[in-house]
C-alpha cells in the first residue's frame, strides 16, 4: 500500500507538471504597424474642416508642415523686434490648438507656426525664434 | 482686473475706449470669469465649454490675438489709430461701479 501523499507533495508535483501556457503565434504586418509620418500632403490642399471628431482633426495632417504666409499680418510680440510683417515668411506648423484634451476649442487662430528671423545690426544680432498663431486662410503649404 | 487692465494698456501702448462704460463692462466680465473659472476668460465671446477654454488659455486675457496682433475685439485695449481709442490708460473703481451697477 502506497503512502498517502502529503498536501505539500501534491502541490510540488502539480507545480512540476504544470505546463506553461501554450505560446501563441502572432502574425503581424510591419508595414501596417508603422505609423504614418506627420507631414503635409504634397498637394497644397487645405486641412479638413474643424469639427471632426477630437483627435482626428487637421492637426494629424499638418504638424511639421512648412508653410508660407500669404496675407499681410503684423505681430508685436517678437523679442527684440517691436513689429514684424509676416507676409512671405516661411515657418513650420508646431501645434494645432483647436482641440484641447479631446475638446474643441474656439480658437480663431488655431495653427501655431514657428518662424526664425535674422536680426541684423545692433548689439544682439542673430536669429530669433518666435511662434505666431495663424488661421487656415492666412498661409499656404510649401 | 482693473489694475491688470491699466498695467497692460501702458505696457502695450494701447488706450481705453472713449466710452468708459465699454471698458467697465469688459473689466467686470473678466473679473467674473476669474472668480468663477480661475482665469480671466474673454467675456465677449461664446463658448461651448468655458472650463476647457480657460484651461487651454487662447482666450484668457490678454488673449492670443491681443498679445500677438494687438487686436482686442472687446474694445478694452485700443491702438491709438483706432477711431474709438481715448487718451486714458487708467480707470477708477468708481467709474467701473457706476457703469456696472445694473449688471
Amino acid at each position: 500500500m502506497s503512502t498517502p501523499m502529503t498536501h505539500l507533495a501534491i502541490q510540488s508535483r502539480l507545480v512540476k507538471t504544470r505546463r506553461s501556457p501554450p505560446r501563441t503565434m502572432c502574425v503581424s504586418c510591419e508595414v501596417a504597424l508603422k505609423s504614418e509620418p506627420k507631414v503635409a500632403p504634397v498637394i497644397s490642399a487645405p486641412p479638413s474642416q474643424v469639427g471632426e471628431a477630437p483627435g482626428q482633426g487637421p492637426e494629424d495632417a499638418v504638424i511639421g508642415a512648412k508653410v508660407r504666409v500669404k496675407v499681410p499680418v503684423k505681430v508685436y510680440h517678437v523679442p527684440r523686434v517691436p513689429e514684424v510683417e509676416l507676409i512671405g515668411m516661411e515657418g513650420t506648423v508646431k501645434q494645432y490648438v483647436g482641440v484641447f484634451r479631446g475638446t474643441q476649442i474656439s480658437a480663431s487662430l488655431p495653427f501655431k507656426v514657428e518662424f526664425v528671423k535674422e536680426i541684423i545690426g545692433g548689439n544682439r544680432s542673430g536669429p530669433v525664434k518666435f511662434s505666431v498663431h495663424l488661421k487656415e486662410d492666412e498661409f499656404d503649404y510649401v | 482686473m482693473r489694475k491688470f487692465s491699466e498695467q497692460y494698456a501702458r505696457r502695450s501702448g494701447t488706450y481705453f475706449c472713449v466710452d468708459k462704460g465699454v471698458t467697465s463692462v469688459v473689466i467686470k466680465g473678466l473679473a467674473d470669469h476669474k472668480d468663477s473659472l480661475g482665469a480671466p476668460l474673454c467675456p465677449c465671446r461664446h463658448y461651448d465649454d468655458k472650463a476647457a477654454e480657460a484651461a487651454q488659455g487662447f482666450w484668457n486675457c490678454p488673449c492670443v490675438p491681443m498679445r500677438e496682433r494687438k487686436e482686442c475685439h472687446c474694445m478694452l485695449f485700443l491702438t491709438p489709430e483706432n477711431d474709438f481709442a481715448g487718451t486714458d490708460q487708467s480707470i477708477s473703481l468708481e467709474e467701473i461701479r457706476e457703469s456696472t451697477a445694473n449688471m
